[in-house]
């Protein structure tokens, strides 16, 4: 099957739900830069150590996750394609929480603003984590926009805010396994 | 070696020509793969691949194919002269052209070998739809007879320059696109598109310019 079409040359695109909307509606924006967010951490993970198993493993969970994320962005709420999305894994927020302690507990406490960068690929994490940040603001807006009471965009939501601390966090731990410090904001 | 898309056997049981360029492909359904009326597969032979959609409903014993020989296209070559008993890898079902209950009309269309999903759906219960059909020539509207008794209204298409003394109900000279442009009146509609890259192209923006707040899925094939 073809990739292309050119259905979309005009500057209207296809929601999974059918709809055709212009590029630059919201949804598209929403699950857009969940795309970018994507891709981004792909460049995180292409950096990643060879010894960090562990973390590439979440990666390969976080990525599948926000392709699923992404298919209930594209989809509009009273649609019967909705029957073809599958839900988030109930557990996906709390893990993260757990993976976020275990990395903490191999730094220093932190009682400082830092700067973001340091080694490549600990600042390629910071750049995915101010991505996800956007993809959150960009979801708030979405809920807000559409009037949306889904559950699902609120386990979304959730575990973007989740996956935006885990993202600080692994910044961290990537610098301090690789031998750089924190450098703190001096005022 | 076979690429890696290969993850079920299947053995050719027959083939029927239904044209003297495209055939049906008749083959064994392996245990354990699921589909969707209207999704596609890999079918693999001596490292050759292509997608093809399944014909079959998702209930058959058997898998059924629409083949176009392709000239120069190795695996419809291939495929077109294999002996029953040969085995072929295929792929998990893939992709979204699947059916979606709706209270708007819906609309298929199809052009060529495009009518195998929708033939898909049709026999696997779907009923209501307005199928638009297009071809060159009246042996190009494969599985006319069923899906005309299974549509709401079934519109063949014709756009071969020596169509002019076939005579069929609700036959229209042309293409599908010059159908749709004169016939269609103003309404919110779902539409289903298969075929090729310039039909689904012509379409989706014949659609956003005439008929805003259509849905559209479709599927395309080189």
């Amino acid at each position: 099957m073809k990739v292309y079409t050119g259905g979309g040359d005009k500057g209207e695109t296809s929601l999974f739900s059918g709809e055709r909307v212009p590029k630059h509606h919201i949804r598209i924006e929403a699950y857009g830069d969940l795309d970018e967010l994507n891709s981004v951490l792909g460049a995180v993970s292409a950096y990643l150590p060879v010894s960090e198993q562990a973390i590439l493993v979440d990666f390969e969970g976080i990525q599948s996750n926000l392709f699923v994320a992404g298919a209930w962005l594209a989809t509009t709420p009273d649609s019967s394609a909705i029957s073809y999305l599958t839900s988030l894994p109930e557990t996906v927020s709390k893990d993260l929480e757990k993976r976020i302690d275990a990395l903490s507990e191999a730094l220093p406490e932190l009682k400082e603003f830092i700067l973001p960068g340091g080694q490549p690929v600990a600042a390629w994490s910071h750049v995915a984590r101010t991505v996800c940040r956007r993809c959150e603001r960009r979801l708030t807006e979405l809920i807000e926009a559409s009037n949306e009471g889904n559950l699902e965009l609120a386990a979304i939501q959730v575990y973007l805010n989740r996956l935006s601390d885990y993202l600080f966090v692994l910044a961290r731990y990537l610098n301090q396994v690789l031998g750089t410090a924190d450098k703190t904001w001096k005022k | 070696m076979e690429p890696a898309v290969s993850v079920f056997s299947v053995s050719v049981l027959s083939r029927v020509w239904l044209n003297e360029e495209t055939f049906e492909l008749i083959c064994t359904r392996p245990r354990g793969f699921q589909f969707q009326a209207g999704q596609y597969v890999s079918l693999v032979h001596q490292g050759e691949a292509r997608e093809y959609t399944i014909l079959s409903p998702p209930d058959a014993v058997e898998l059924r194919f629409l083949i176009k020989q392709v000239v120069g296209g190795k695996l419809s070559s291939q495929l077109a002269n294999i002996d029953p008993g040969s085995v072929l890898g295929m792929s998990k079902a893939k992709g979204y052209l699947t059916f979606r209950p709706t209270k708007r009309p819906v609309f298929f269309v199809a052009t060529g070998v495009g009518i195998a999903p929708f033939v898909a759906m049709a026999a696997s219960g779907v009923r209501g739809f307005t199928l638009i059909h297009g071809a060159r020539i009246e042996s190009g509207l494969f599985y006319r007879q069923e899906l005309t008794a299974s549509a709401l209204r079934y519109i063949p298409c014709l756009s071969g320059i020596n169509v002019t003394g076939t005579e069929l109900p609700d036959l229209y000279r042309g293409y599908v696109t010059e159908y749709l442009k004169t016939s269609l009146p103003p309404g919110l509609y779902d539409f289903y598109l298969c075929g090729s890259v310039a039909m689904i192209r012509d379409m989706t923006h014949l659609l956003d310019e005439h008929h805003p707040g259509v849905r559209i899925f479709s599927e395309a094939f080189s």
